[in-house]
């Protein structure tokens, strides 16, 4: 039998949440605008919040019927996420997230050379030659496959005068 | 018939369309392999450079970039745990594990001996299937297109890693955000939460499939460290014993063939849908059920003969009555009219060498990027033991650049990210983020259908409950929702009893 796992439960009420949100939504349009996904939200808000009790108390009779349906696989590798190490999520997000904001400013070719390098530089520990040839090697691949041959127009960043589209 | 099939041959001859097909297999075989590049972007990219080609040239190079696609997709699947188009998703389900336990050469063989395989029976059900096109398709109207779509959504939720109620909850999260933007049907702009033009046309489908297969991937095995593949496992298994798997699996394939066929002939529904319902099948059929999941070749046959199987199936709507098949046959029907064609009876009728013509292009691409991925598996499966360390940055850059690529929209960018985090939360807490997708994918259209039953029926519910098609439908549903509960409730019991 499982044990219940704070993070799940979190997840699973944010999951709740985010359907709930668009259920009450739905009850602004007319009947037949809010048909299908007041149904869909309804059956599925149902089934998530069976899936938080069985997380907050795990029921035996859902236990028999998610083994026979869940690989084996799935659940050695539930066993090493429970191992995962939180502080290299939080710095792979951060990364992300740099990397995003960065491109924001200065635009994709400076970002990406930046991030590559810095990301095996100083986050991997990856010596300089390998630095400089892995981040080479990726802006050559992406400078030849979207600017030369999609003839695509990339995010130039809004420091040298790029324009955010609208939200 | 076999004058214009003579007559597509001849144009096969000619050198520079023999050079558009291998043009072709090798874009598609890039788009395939690269994460969120899929067939639909290869070709959309692909009809410019057609300008100034021939007809006959330019349909050729149209169906080689269609035909590669999806073995390119499987490469990444197998080696990543990225399918590199949606339509692959179901081969990371044994392709990923085989790869983990260091017999990827093998998983590449089943692949591309399954995928060219499965493509000849495709077209050959295809060739046989035309003249009676008309009819097939008009069986279907729009109630029995929203049981197949349910038909669809219940079977990937049920495939799917992870358990069964949290599949549909996904799934259903899928159709929910499916659901978001103006809708065509009652031109309102639905669940847009105060944004009046990124969310109009809905949540971007290319960076909600980045975020949650690609980015999501990235961030899993960067925690987890080392190699995708584990060297303990070694580099074991062949390329020849992938191949030998097919021909051993003899069942499996050309059923799952005849299922991707069949999917494929529905407008619409496509091969994500033809995947997973092939991989279903194939493991409840199989001796040892309990293995899939965990490297089983009958999972990988499973899937990518469907995949390749259903290019034939859905080039039937699309020629027969410009009712594009999958989402790569409505940008293909964009190339027929780019070059003056009218797809629809008057094509079969006045043109049947193009169609032709096509058929064999995805004849060859399908051998030349199957002949490919065999000859390089041995190159391509050392991906697998390169550190993540090296691969996390190039996977999230190629993300980024692929998500901002589409539209050119920088929030398409955030918005993969988002869908990494989402996705990464999902694989942690055992959500199948390929229901989320599948769910996406088939929201709208179960809508649309769903209402278009009602318009047909006046507003009564019957409609979906008494037509043959929906009533057989409904059948194979409840009996493939009702078998392994029972069957394991049944165990439950006899291990009770031991």
């Amino acid at each position: 039998m499982k044990k219940s796992n704070s993070g799940a439960i979190f997840f699973n009420a944010l999951i709740i949440l985010f359907i709930a949100v668009i259920c009450i939504y739905a009850l602004d349009y007319k009947p037949r605008v809010r048909l299908v996904p007041l149904l869909v939200g309804i059956v599925s808000l149902v089934i998530s919040i069976l899936v938080l009790i069985n997380e907050l108390y795990p029921l035996p009779v859902f236990g028999k019927i998610e083994l026979d349906l869940m690989s084996p696989l799935e659940e050695k590798e539930g066993e090493n996420e429970q191992q995962a190490i939180p502080s290299k999520m939080l710095a792979i997000i951060f990364w992300m997230i740099g990397f995003m904001g960065l491109t924001l400013l200065v635009g994709f070719y400076i970002s990406i050379a930046v991030f590559c390098f810095a990301f095996l530089k100083f986050q991997e520990k990856v010596g300089w030659l390998k630095s400089i040839c892995v981040t080479a090697g990726i802006w050559a691949f992406v400078y030849l496959v979207f600017t030369v041959v999609m003839e695509l127009q990339m995010f130039e960043g809004v420091l040298f005068g790029a324009i955010l589209q609208k939200i | 018939m076999f004058e214009a099939m003579g007559s597509a041959a001849g144009h096969l001859l000619v050198p520079v369309n023999i050079a558009y097909i291998f043009l072709g297999a090798f874009i598609g075989l890039l788009f395939g392999i690269l994460p969120g590049l899929g067939g639909v972007i290869a070709l959309a990219l692909a009809l410019p450079f057609s300008f100034g080609m021939k007809p006959h040239s330019a349909m050729l190079f149209f169906s080689a970039v269609m035909g590669s696609v999806a073995f390119g997709g499987s490469v990444t699947a197998i080696l990543l745990n990225t399918p590199g188009t949606a339509q692959n998703a179901a081969t990371t389900l044994d392709g990923y594990p085989m790869a983990q336990q260091g017999q990827a050469n093998k998983a590449l063989g089943i692949s591309a001996t399954s995928c060219g395989l499965g493509a000849i029976f495709g077209l050959i059900v295809l060739i046989l299937l035309l003249p009676i096109v008309r009819r097939i398709v008009l069986l279907f109207g729009p109630p029995e297109f929203f049981w197949l779509i349910i038909f669809g959504l219940v079977t990937v939720a049920m495939a799917a890693r992870g358990s069964f109620l949290k599949g549909l909850t996904a799934g259903g999260i899928g159709i929910l955000l499916s659901l978001i933007g103006f809708s065509d049907v009652f031109g309102v702009l639905r669940f847009s939460f105060g944004s009046k033009y990124y969310l109009w046309d809905g949540v971007e489908l290319i960076s909600l499939v980045i975020g949650l297969f690609a980015l999501s991937e990235v961030m899993n095995y960067y925690i987890k460290g080392g190699t995708i593949a584990s060297k303990e496992a070694g580099r074991g298994g062949r390329v020849i014993d992938g191949v030998k798997e097919v021909f051993r699996h003899k069942k499996c394939f050309f059923r799952s063939s005849a299922i991707g066929t069949i999917v494929g002939i529905i407008p619409g529904v496509g091969g994500t849908v033809a995947n997973f319902i092939a991989y279903v099948i194939a493991k409840e059929r199989s001796r040892n059920p309990e293995t899939f999941g965990t490297g089983n070749p009958e999972g990988i046959i499973a899937a990518e003969a469907s995949n390749d199987a259903k290019d034939g199936g859905a080039l039937l709507p699309t020629v027969g009555f410009g009712i594009p098949g999958s989402a790569e046959c409505a940008v293909l029907l964009g190339g027929f009219i780019l070059h003056g064609l009218v797809p629809g009876p008057l094509l079969i009728r006045d043109h049947l060498d193009i169609v032709f013509i096509l058929i064999f292009g995805l004849l060859f691409s399908n051998i030349i990027a199957s002949t490919l991925g065999l000859l390089a598996a041995n190159l391509l499966v050392k991906v697998t033991f390169v550190n993540v360390r090296y691969i996390a940055p190039i996977v999230v850059v190629l993300c980024f650049v692929g998500a901002y690529a589409v539209r050119e929209n920088f929030w398409d960018v955030v918005a993969a990210i988002f869908f990494g985090i989402v996705g990464y939360g999902m694989i942690k807490f055992g959500f199948p983020i390929v229901c989320l997708v599948i769910g996406y994918i088939l929201g709208v259209m179960a809508e649309t259908t769903f209402h278009q039953s009602l318009m047909i029926a006046s507003g009564s519910y019957k409609i979906f409950f008494y037509r043959p098609i929906s009533l057989i439908l409904m059948a194979i549903l409840l009996a493939i929702i009702a078998f392994p509960i029972v069957r394991a409730l049944k165990k439950g019991k006899d291990n009770e009893k031991k």
